[in-house]
């Protein structure tokens, strides 16, 4: 008699034949910076399935497509994280050289300290490719922050709605409060972002981008 | 480099980077499935925002594998 894994080795198999091609162009849209490797990262995803079924005769209950959607997903934003943290590093180290160009990184660049030596630049070069929590994370955590009470929803959205452009002016007409609301709101909501940039030793010079005002 | 790979220059690009394709500001999963069943839900204007107006492309993608498409 067949192992129950053959079985569904087999349905996988059909599966993925079937309906692999769709669900790489759904991945596709979902990661347009990673559009040129979706398909080494969907048939990631299916090779670690097919561990697992190998293994232990795995089937999904939520389903083939909704499981390998999630693999597929997870391996992609490992690979953003990693592009992000390089990034990062990269404009750090760019913000604080002589040679930064003042008009793209005017409103990121992190204070110079002019009691800083030779010494101390190589250590905090050092400690920027240690940074182990990126910018993605800390907002992350705003946003469930936010969610663990219906009173902090608002700060939520009018945030959302200024890191994505809003003027406060544009903010409140959309949220039908006052102005004022709006200012104490996005004040606590760079408040905690910078406590916790502070907690995770983030370059400070994300801080300022994130929270640069923009003239009414 | 992968050719699609951003070239962020700036901590701004960045910011719209990580909301845009990572989810930084996406909603937890069980408030997308909240706002899936009831749309109109006064408790969830921050995702009728969030998948409506800013548009999210992840969030759009997750509502329509449960089986609420948006328009």
């Amino acid at each position: 008699m067949a192992k129950p894994s053959k079985a569904i080795e087999r349905e996988l198999a059909e599966f993925v034949a079937v309906e692999g091609p769709a669900l790489c162009k759904a991945l596709s849209r979902r990661f347009p910076s990673l559009r040129d490797e979706v398909e080494d990262l969907f048939q990631t995803a299916v090779e670690q399935t097919l561990q697992k079924v190998r293994a232990k005769a795995f089937r999904p209950r939520a389903g083939w497509a909704a499981w390998l959607r999630r693999v597929a997903e997870h391996r992609a934003l490992e690979r953003l994280r990693s592009w992000e943290r390089r990034t990062f590093v990269r404009l750090a180290a760019s913000s604080t050289s002589p040679a930064s160009d003042a008009s793209s990184t005017s409103a990121a660049a992190a204070p110079v300290d002019p009691n800083r030596g030779p010494q101390r630049e190589v250590l905090e070069d050092e400690r920027r490719g240690r940074q182990g929590v990126l910018l993605s994370e800390i907002l992350k955590q705003f946003a469930r922050y936010c969610e663990a009470s219906a009173r902090r929803l608002p700060m939520k959205e009018a945030y959302e709605r200024g890191l994505r452009g809003q003027r406060p002016a544009e903010i409140a007409a959309a949220l039908g409060v006052d102005r004022n609301q709006v200012d104490l709101w996005l004040k606590r909501a760079r408040d905690w972002v910078l406590e916790r940039v502070r907690q995770e030793d983030v370059d400070r010079s994300v801080f300022l981008t994130l929270h640069r005002v923009k003239p009414e | 480099m992968p050719a699609h790979l951003p070239q962020l220059d700036s901590f701004g690009e960045v910011v719209r980077w990580v909301i845009e394709e990572l989810g930084a500001l996406c909603p937890a999963a069980d408030r997308l499935r909240a706002y899936a069943a009831r749309p109109d839900d006064p408790s969830l204007r921050d995702v009728r925002y969030h998948v409506q107006e800013a548009g999210c492309r992840r969030c759009r993608d997750e509502l329509e594998a449960l089986g609420h498409p948006q328009r």
